[in-house]
């Protein structure tokens, strides 16, 4: 169906399209809902759409499922497959969206559940001069010390109501899925894996302000930030994903950015730029 | 293993979901719970969380059909994890219509225990609905009225809670009434009023819980609506929407038929009439 080769922006990662799978990953806990996972693979199995199996961090099988669409595939390639395949390869897929300030100096990863505002946020700081690295899922690694953002997509997914907010026309924009008001919104891309300067973790009270969280609380902060964290233990990755999480913290100031969703999106991007400038202070206003 | 441990609570909005949900869990913990300690009852923000976590892509990426397949195997997976019975609280209305988003059912029959339904009145449901929403009582009875009404679901932006879709005041009750695919105790939150022990006992018989009188007592006796007001004022209630000024608003039965006009009065008779007949509701005029 067009899926095979490598992983974008994972090197050494294949994707093979096979004819069948297994239902059953032997060995495997039944960890989440349609999912099984054990110590070096995991196992997806999709009615209608397909059977996916990631293993050790380096390869994605899928059996696709007699009359499944490609576009469906995608959207769960995109999913648990892809967060497993990282949380296996010891590196922390962060549920963010990271970008590159004018002068550079390296990405901010502007992190957050579901609605907290991460696209909207990225949107705003595009419009005045950032580049995008990821939107939504930001693959972090670290390499001799330093942690890394991973570019993945062009774009921004932005809903209508986010769009209107901003003065974005959507007449041009092409939706994400058939029927869905969210639109992929084109910006200047970074197209390298980027030192990570500074991660924001978006937070639902009053504000806006940059706080400094305690190592402990700045720890548990960018866990609870990773994505589908329920993957882990079967995976057998909790001592990575600590080490990961470790690494990250003691190279990279965590804030906590309040004021989400309730305070203007521009009074956010001014901290936010402050925090590019002096990731260490942060407290610029 | 798999057991029968999901309570779901369903109810149309603003119609004593809350209430019998602290008294519920007073009962299930076997001391009175306080509204800000309540379980999140896998409802709105908590239901998306909870969904983004198990389910194998985000509800962000998904359209409301897809969501709706996908939630009964999540709530198969909450039912097996839970160490005893999970409260759900739900505006969702009985499955039945293709076009509900609830596919064959939001809640696995095999897992659920018992449904807890609560009626309300429909001429007290809406000044509380419009004080809820921050809307005029008129919209609230258009909102009342109308077939296949959502909750959330709003396609040009995310809300924060995963939508539902509640339908209309006579879809949800007479929906709740007639389903087969679950044990359904209908309660009259007029009644739960007039005989909170009494009722409450039913409910708790249902839900399989051993409650002493006296324990009866002392959860209804917390869960008094001076009470919860109380609190509300000094404390929040963090389920309260930004729309309402105060989720405990009145508590009473009969204020709104007082506080209608007969013109609103004579909408909401003329659009549920056969619903309200069959939980044996009257007019002011009856």
């Amino acid at each position: 169906m067009g899926f095979a080769g490598a992983v974008p922006g994972m090197p050494g990662a294949m994707i093979h399209e096979v004819a069948d799978l297994p239902e059953v990953l032997a060995g495997a806990v039944h960890y989440a809902p349609y999912s099984q996972a054990m110590p070096g693979a995991f196992q997806l199995n999709l009615p209608d759409v397909a059977r996916f199996r990631v293993t050790g961090g380096m390869l994605i099988e899928i059996a696709a499922l007699p009359g499944a669409a490609g576009d469906d595939i995608r959207l769960f390639l995109g999913g648990a497959v892809r967060s497993a395949l990282i949380h296996q390869r010891g590196e922390l897929p962060l549920h963010a969206s990271a970008m590159i300030p004018p002068g550079g100096g390296g990405a901010v990863a502007i992190a957050g559940h579901s609605g907290a505002g991460k696209s909207t946020l990225a949107a705003e700081l595009s419009r005045r001069g950032w580049r995008l690295v990821a939107d939504d899922l930001t693959r972090i690694t670290v390499e001799d010390g330093r942690p890394m953002a991973w570019p993945g997509g062009g774009a921004i997914k932005l809903w209508e109501d986010a769009c209107a907010a901003q003065d974005i026309a959507t007449g041009a924009l092409a939706p994400v899925r058939d029927g869905m008001r969210k639109f992929y919104l084109p910006c200047a891309i970074g197209t390298e894996p980027v030192r990570l300067a500074a991660i924001a973790v978006l937070d639902q009270s009053p504000g806006p302000a940059l706080e400094t969280p305690s190592l402990g609380e700045a720890m548990a902060l960018v866990s609870q930030n990773a994505l589908r964290p329920r993957q882990i233990a079967p995976l057998g990755q909790a001592a990575a994903h600590a080490r990961i999480v470790a690494a990250v913290v003691g190279a990279c100031p965590v804030r906590r950015l309040t004021g989400a969703r309730i305070a203007p999106v521009a009074a956010l991007a001014d901290l936010l730029e402050g925090l590019a400038r002096d990731p260490v202070q942060g407290l610029a206003r | 293993m798999s057991t029968r441990n999901l309570i779901p609570i369903v109810s149309y909005p603003k119609s004593g979901n809350t209430w019998t949900r602290l008294v519920m869990e007073s009962l299930w913990q076997g001391a009175p719970v306080a509204i800000n300690a309540m379980g999140a009852a896998v409802y709105g923000q908590d239901r998306r969380m909870l969904f983004d976590a198990l389910a194998p892509v985000a509800a962000s990426e998904l359209l409301p059909h897809e969501v709706a397949a996908m939630l009964p195997e999540v709530l198969r997976h909450v039912s097996r994890e839970a160490e005893g019975l999970v409260f759900i609280k739900s505006h969702q209305m009985a499955h039945g219509t293709a076009r509900t988003h609830s596919g064959d059912g939001l809640f696995p029959p095999e897992c659920v225990r018992a449904v807890l339904h609560i009626v309300r009145h429909p001429c007290d449901v809406a000044p509380s609905y419009a004080h809820h929403l921050g809307i005029g009582i008129d919209e609230a009875i258009a909102r009342m009225g109308q077939s296949l009404a959502t909750i959330a679901w709003t396609p040009r932006r995310l809300d924060l809670p995963l939508g539902e879709t509640c339908g209309s005041w006579s879809e949800h009750t007479l929906g709740w009434l007639d389903t087969d695919a679950y044990p359904v105790l209908t309660l009259r939150y007029e009644d739960l009023l007039a005989d909170p022990l009494g009722q409450f006992a039913r409910a708790a018989a249902v839900a399989g819980i051993a409650a002493s009188a006296d324990a009866l007592a002392e959860a209804v006796a917390a869960a008094r609506f001076d009470r919860l007001r109380m609190t509300e004022a000094e404390a929040g209630f963090r389920e309260r929407p930004r729309s309402s000024p105060g989720f405990f608003r009145s508590g009473t039965s009969g204020g709104g038929q007082r506080e209608l006009s007969p013109a609103q009065r004579a909408v909401l008779w003329r659009d549920h009439a056969p619903a309200m007949r069959r939980v044996e509701y009257t007019d002011l005029d009856d």
